[in-house]
């Protein structure tokens, strides 16, 4: 019998989840709906801080199906951390629009519960679990905006190119089985030691495995589904979709690599090198073109995905640390970011580029708070975005891959034109006649979470920019113990 | 790669057959075609209508929330033939799978998606 309270975050955030559908479906309201959720998610992260559980949970033979460490602890209370403001943003974009409100919490919790089993996963089934669990949520989510055509087309595109990449992990993973007899990857270690396996059965099972992953993780030959998705589904939804599943996903690339198949780090290292360089590339050129600012914040994911994984192909633990960091503070800037453009779209505002110009005439106060979440987006020194990149590209140097350390900079060269060139966009350009005509006039201050939840993100981008020892203080000892 | 090689001949042998058993009447049987052969085959009256037309989502809604609890007695008929085996582990396990799947009853029921009208 294994040790449940190991397991008791994730089982809290099942049972709550269930708790809140039943709250919303005997007649809750969808506000007070969303401030249990973020109670119970507040409430969560108390045990999670003060008695941070560790250990294998379900052992079998030489493994385990689950494995908490610092990493995974750490990566869990920040999915948490980051879930709490994205809850916030639900509401206020919901009401007044014809969707089912009260069920997008139960929702976010099934899908924060699937990525707590993912960054735990130590098996390959618990791991095809989490990521289902993972996702379909958010499919779902995607598809909240019922009578719009663009939410529906979202979700069946996210479903049906996400099926596809749970087909292939499934034929990876049973590749894998007929190679090795094991889904274990503690097992998978051993077997991959000793050498003398049947080569391409094994090597095409892992490609497939990992294939999944950066499926997930939208790095660039997998990056398709992405501008579409976050474009179409409710800009909460794409909130979500790009601050938390990104960082399960890559706790559970980290510990796949540095795990099971750190015997083949010479094989991975320069092949993920290239897609990191190519994600980086891709994603912030094809970004200048862009005129949606959904669809320009989905192809800047796909760049800054791209930067991630230079701390996962540095394959240290300052590396990983600075994964860690870096996703921390690109899925807060994005909330931000999503918060202000949720109060624009709520303000009749057009979401699109050309629709911000003469924004700060206009609103001030949200053209301010854009400008400093895009500063540290483009890695404008005295914000958090530059200390995140920095933490992923001096262990890269460490590592010797200084070209691809080179290519990062040069395409945050890039990305930082996007970002500035919507900054000059709100400040110094001249409105067209029917964004002036459709805007309404300037409001008092809004007394709604989404002006707290950007100043939150706002100040803590600040906070983090100059004393970046807050955060890279915790995630560079749990990156020394990631197992 | 020995012990698959079982596989192989058994994979041969479906596939001989089948492509046998469709090439061969092919080849060896008589065909005479009349109209009433050719027909689709009803039971009962003749064929009135085209099956491809729309028809109301409520059938595949219910549906959907019929194969939850068909495939919930699929799990229930072994479970409870193996149930000394497993022991309480295994009791809890179902009680809880059950658990979620009322809940998820209850909640479609609340929301008025087994009402007709």
């Amino acid at each position: 019998m294994t040790d449940l309270t190991l397991l008791f975050p994730t089982i809290f955030l099942a049972v709550w989840a269930l708790v809140l559908l039943m709250y919303g479906a005997f007649g809750g309201s969808a506000r007070t709906t969303a401030a249990f959720a973020c109670f119970g998610l507040a409430m969560l992260l108390v045990p999670m801080l003060t008695k941070p559980a560790m250990g294998s949970a379900f052992v079998l033979g030489q493994g385990a199906l689950l494995g908490f460490s610092p990493f995974t602890q750490l990566a869990q209370v920040l999915l948490l951390v980051l879930a709490i403001p994205v809850a916030l943003l639900a509401e206020p974009f919901f009401e007044g629009r014809k969707a089912h409100r009260a069920e997008i919490y139960t929702l976010m919790l099934l899908s924060l519960c699937g990525m707590f089993i993912l960054t735990a996963a130590q098996d390959f089934l618990p791991m095809y679990m989490g990521l289902e669990l993972m996702s379909f949520p958010l499919y779902i989510m995607a598809a909240m905006l019922r009578d719009r055509a663009e939410s529906s087309e979202a979700a069946l595109k996210y479903f049906v190119l996400g099926g596809l990449a749970s087909g292939l992990l499934l034929f990876g993973v049973g590749l894998v089985y007929a190679a090795t007899g094991t889904t274990q990857f503690a097992s998978l270690m051993v077997a991959l030691g000793q050498g003398g396996m049947p080569w391409p059965l094994l090597s095409v099972g892992l490609a497939l495995t990992v294939l999944a992953v950066l499926f997930k993780l939208s790095v660039v030959p997998f990056h398709m589904w992405t501008p579409d998705v976050y474009q179409g589904a409710p800009t909460p939804v794409t909130a979500f979709m790009a601050a938390l599943p990104k960082l399960a996903a890559i706790v559970l690339l980290v510990r796949l690599l540095e795990g099971p198949l750190s015997g083949l780090q010479e094989l991975w290292q320069p092949a993920l090198a290239v897609l990191a360089a190519a994600s980086m590339v891709v994603g912030s050129v094809v970004a200048i073109r862009q005129t949606d600012v959904k669809r320009l914040l989905a192809w800047s994911t796909i760049a800054n995905v791209g930067f991630v994984l230079c701390g996962v192909v540095a394959a240290s633990p300052q590396g990983h640390g600075g994964v860690l960091f870096y996703l921390a503070v690109y899925g807060l800037t994005m909330v931000g970011l999503f918060a202000v453009l949720i109060e624009l779209e709520n303000l009749q505002e057009p979401v699109t580029v050309h629709g911000l110009a003469g924004l700060a005439r206009r609103r001030p106060w949200l053209a301010t708070m854009l400008l400093m979440l895009l500063f540290s987006m483009a890695g404008v020194p005295p914000f958090a975005g530059f200390m995140a990149k920095l933490n992923v590209f001096a262990p890269l140097v460490a590592a010797g891959y200084t070209w691809l350390a080179v290519v990062g900079v040069m395409a945050s060269v890039v990305a930082a034109f996007y970002s500035l060139w919507l900054v000059k966009t709100m400040y110094f350009d001249v409105p067209s006649a029917e964004v002036a005509v459709v805007a309404k006039p300037v409001q008092s201050a809004q007394q709604s979470p989404l002006m707290l939840v950007a100043l939150a993100a706002v100040a803590v981008v600040l906070v983090l920019g100059v004393l970046p020892g807050l955060l890279s203080n915790l995630t560079l000892p749990a990156a020394t113990a990631l197992f | 790669m020995v012990s698959y090689f079982p596989v192989l001949v058994f994979a041969a042998l479906a596939v001989g057959i089948a492509v046998a058993m469709l090439v061969g009447p092919w080849l060896l049987a008589t065909f005479k075609r009349d109209k009433v052969k050719t027909s689709a085959y009803e039971c009962g009256f003749e064929a009135f209508d085209t099956a491809r037309r729309t028809f109301d989502v409520r059938f595949y809604l219910v549906a959907i929330l019929f194969i939850v609890f068909d495939l919930e007695v699929a799990f229930l008929f072994p479970w409870a033939m193996a149930l000394e085996q497993f022991g309480w582990v295994g009791f809890v396990s179902m009680m809880v799978f059950l658990g979620v799947l009322t809940i998820g009853f209850v909640y479609e029921w609340k929301k008025g998606a087994l009402e007709w009208e």
